[in-house]
C-alpha cells in the first residue's frame, strides 16, 4: 500500500505542475485571444475566435481557481450525507 | 483507503486538465469540448470518491428494507448444495449396486441422470463462488471501480463504471435470489436413497455355534431361489446394496443348505431389512467338517462337543428316530459307541457343490441312548457355489423415474433459475454502469 501512497503524492506533485502551468496557459490564451481581436486582419471569423479565446480563458481561470474549492464541498456534502441522520426534534 | 485518495488526486487532476484544454490557446472545438468533459468528469469522479462509503452502507440499507441478509443467502445455499451432494451420492450408490449387479440398462439412465444433478451441483458451486467474491471483496472492487474511474482521459471508465455497479447491484441483489427462486419453484426434496435394505445375519445351529460355508437361498414365489449366498468361515452371509437391491418391506422365504442337505430356517420367512441368526433347529455342527443331524421326535438332554470326539444323550419318544452323521470325506471316523457297544455305520458318499461329503444314518427305537463318535476332524473348504443375485426390477423402474423427475426439477431450480437472475442482475448492473457513465461500447466525445 506504501507504492500506493506514494503514487498518490506523485499525482499530487504532477497536478500542483498541471496547475502553475495551467496559469501560464490561461495568460497566454487571454492575451493571444486580445491579440487576435484587436488585430487589423479584417476577417469576423478571427474576431470572433480571439472573443471566444478571451472568454475561454477567463471562465477556465475561474473554475480553476474554484476547483479546490468545488472539491472541497462536494467532500463536505458527501460526508455530511454519510453520517447517521439527527434524531427528529421533539417538542 | 489509500486507492481512494489516490482516486482522489486522479479526479484533481483530470479537473486541472480540463481547465488546462478548455482555456488553452488552441481554438479547436475538439480540444475545449475534452476540456469540458475532463472538467465534468473530475467533478463526478470526486462525488464517486467522497461517497464510497455512503455506497457502502446504501447496500446494507437496501437489504435491510428489503428483509434479506447474507447469512441467510449463504445458509440458503448450502442448504441446496447439501442436498445435491445428498442427491449425486444416492445416485452414484445405486449406480455402483446396478454396475455391480449387471443391470447395465439401468445404468446408462443413472448416468445421464447423475450428469444432470453434477451440472446443477457445478451451478450452486459457481453461484457460490461468484457470491462469496462479491461479498468478500465488494469493497476492494467498489475502491478499484472509483480508482480506474478517475483515471484521466476516461481510460477505465468503462471499466471502473461496470466495476462499481457489479459491486452494488450484485451485493444488493444476490441476498434476494431466495425470493426470486421461491416465487417460481416449490423447494424440490433430496432424493431418498433409503428405499432398499439389506439381509444379513449368521447362520447357526441349534445350539447356537457359527456353520460355516453353508448356502442361504432366498425364495419368493417360485420354486427358484431368487437369492443365493454363501455364507464366509464364521457362518456370517450379507444380501444387500451394491449386488442386491431387494426393496423395503419385499418378504422372502429362507432356506440354508450344509453338505448337500436343505433345511428350514428359522426364521423361516425374512422381511427386509432383516439382521439377525438364521437357525437350523434339527442339525449340530461338531466343527471340522462333521456335523450331526436329528430326524424325528428326540428330546437331546445332553451334547458334549469336544475336539475329537461328540458325545450325545438322547431320549427317542417316537416309534421310530434317526441320527444322521454327515462329514466331508477328508474327516476320519474312528469308532461310534451306543452305550459302550461299538457299532459299524455304512458311509455313502456323495459330492455337493465340488465338495466329496459322506453320510451315515443310524435309526432308533423308542428309549434313551447315549452315542459316543470319535473322529480325526479336517479343514473345511469353501463349497463352490454359484452365488445368485436379486435386483428388484419393478420397484427400481419406478424409483429412477422419480429419481430422473427429480433430477430434471433440480436442472430447472438450481441452474435455469438461478442463470436467469444473474442475467436480470448483470442487466440491472449494465444499466447503472451506463447510468455512471460507462457502458461497454468505449465512447468517443
Amino acid at each position: 500500500m506504501g507504492a500506493v501512497l506514494n503514487l498518490a503524492e506523485f499525482v499530487r506533485q504532477v497536478t500542483v505542475a498541471v496547475m502553475s502551468v495551467a496559469w501560464f496557459v490561461f495568460l497566454v490564451s487571454w492575451a493571444v485571444g486580445w491579440a487576435l481581436r484587436g488585430s487589423p486582419i479584417p476577417f469576423r471569423n478571427l474576431k470572433r475566435t480571439g472573443q471566444s479565446l478571451i472568454e475561454d480563458s477567463v471562465l477556465a481561470a475561474f473554475w480553476l481557481a474554484l476547483g479546490t474549492t468545488i472539491f472541497a464541498l462536494i467532500s463536505y456534502i458527501a460526508s455530511s450525507i454519510s453520517l447517521p441522520m439527527p434524531p427528529p426534534p421533539t417538542p | 483507503m489509500e486507492f481512494l485518495s489516490l482516486a482522489y488526486m486522479l479526479s484533481l487532476l483530470t479537473y486541472s486538465l480540463g481547465a488546462v484544454f478548455y482555456g488553452s490557446p488552441l481554438p479547436l472545438k475538439s480540444v475545449k469540448k475534452w476540456g469540458v468533459l475532463m472538467m465534468y468528469d473530475g467533478l463526478a469522479s470526486a462525488v464517486l470518491v467522497s461517497t464510497y462509503s455512503l455506497l457502502l452502507k446504501l447496500g446494507d440499507y437496501f437489504l435491510a428494507i428489503l428483509n434479506a441478509s447474507w447469512p441467510n443467502f449463504i445458509a440458503w445455499l448450502t442448504g441446496r448444495a447439501t442436498t445435491l451432494v445428498v442427491s449425486y451420492l444416492a445416485i452414484q450408490s445405486i449406480a455402483a449396486a446396478l454396475r455391480v449387479s449387471g443391470a447395465d440398462i439401468l445404468v446408462e439412465l443413472m448416468k445421464h441422470v447423475s450428469s444432470l444433478v453434477a451440472t446443477s451441483l457445478t451451478a450452486i458451486k459457481m453461484i457460490y463462488l461468484v457470491s462469496t467474491v462479491v461479498y468478500s471483496l465488494r469493497d476492494k472492487i467498489l475502491a478499484i471501480g472509483i480508482l480506474l474511474y478517475t483515471i484521466p482521459l476516461r481510460m477505465g471508465k468503462s471499466v471502473g463504471a461496470a466495476m462499481i455497479a457489479l459491486s452494488i447491484v450484485y451485493y444488493i441483489g444476490l441476498p434476494l435470489m431466495p425470493a426470486f427462486a421461491s416465487a417460481f419453484e416449490s423447494s424440490p426434496l433430496p432424493i431418498a436413497y433409503d428405499r432398499y435394505g439389506a439381509i444379513t445375519g449368521s447362520i447357526v445351529d441349534a445350539l447356537g455355534s457359527p456353520i460355516p460355508h453353508a448356502v442361504v437361498k432366498l425364495y419368493r414365489s417360485s420354486r427358484d431361489p431368487v437369492v443365493v449366498v454363501l455364507g464366509d468361515s464364521e457362518g456370517r452371509f450379507y444380501i444387500g446394496p451394491p449386488q442386491d437391491l431387494l426393496a423395503l418391506e419385499d418378504e422372502f422365504k429362507a432356506e440354508v443348505v450344509f453338505m448337500g442337505y436343505a433345511f428350514e430356517a428359522d426364521p423361516q420367512v425374512i422381511k427386509v431389512p432383516w439382521s439377525g441368526s438364521l437357525r437350523i433347529s434339527n442339525m449340530f455342527y461338531a466343527g471340522k467338517g462333521l456335523s450331526v443331524v436329528v430326524i424325528g421326535i428326540v428330546e437331546i438332554s445332553s451334547i458334549n462337543l469336544m475336539s475329537e470326539s461328540v458325545i450325545l444323550d438322547l431320549e427317542v419318544l417316537s416309534s421310530e428316530a434317526t441320527i444322521g452323521f454327515l462329514k466331508l470325506a477328508s474327516v476320519e471316523v474312528e469308532n461310534i459307541f451306543i452305550g459302550v457297544e461299538p457299532i459299524e455305520c455304512r458311509w455313502n458318499s456323495f459330492s455337493w457343490e465340488g465338495l466329496e461329503v459322506e453320510e451315515c444314518f443310524i435309526s432308533f427305537s423308542e428309549g434313551r441312548y447315549s452315542i459316543q463318535l470319535n473322529y480325526l476332524g479336517s479343514y473345511v473348504p469353501r463349497p463352490k457355489v454359484e452365488e445368485k443375485h436379486y435386483i428388484d426390477v419393478g420397484d427400481i423402474v419406478g424409483y429412477l423415474n422419480t429419481i430422473q423427475t427429480t433430477a430434471v426439477s433440480y436442472l430447472y431450480s438450481y441452474l435455469l433459475l438461478p442463470s436467469a437472475y444473474l442475467i436480470i442482475l448483470s442487466a440491472s448492473s449494465y444499466a447503472l454502469s451506463k447510468f455512471l457513465g460507462g457502458g461497454l461500447r468505449l465512447r468517443i466525445i
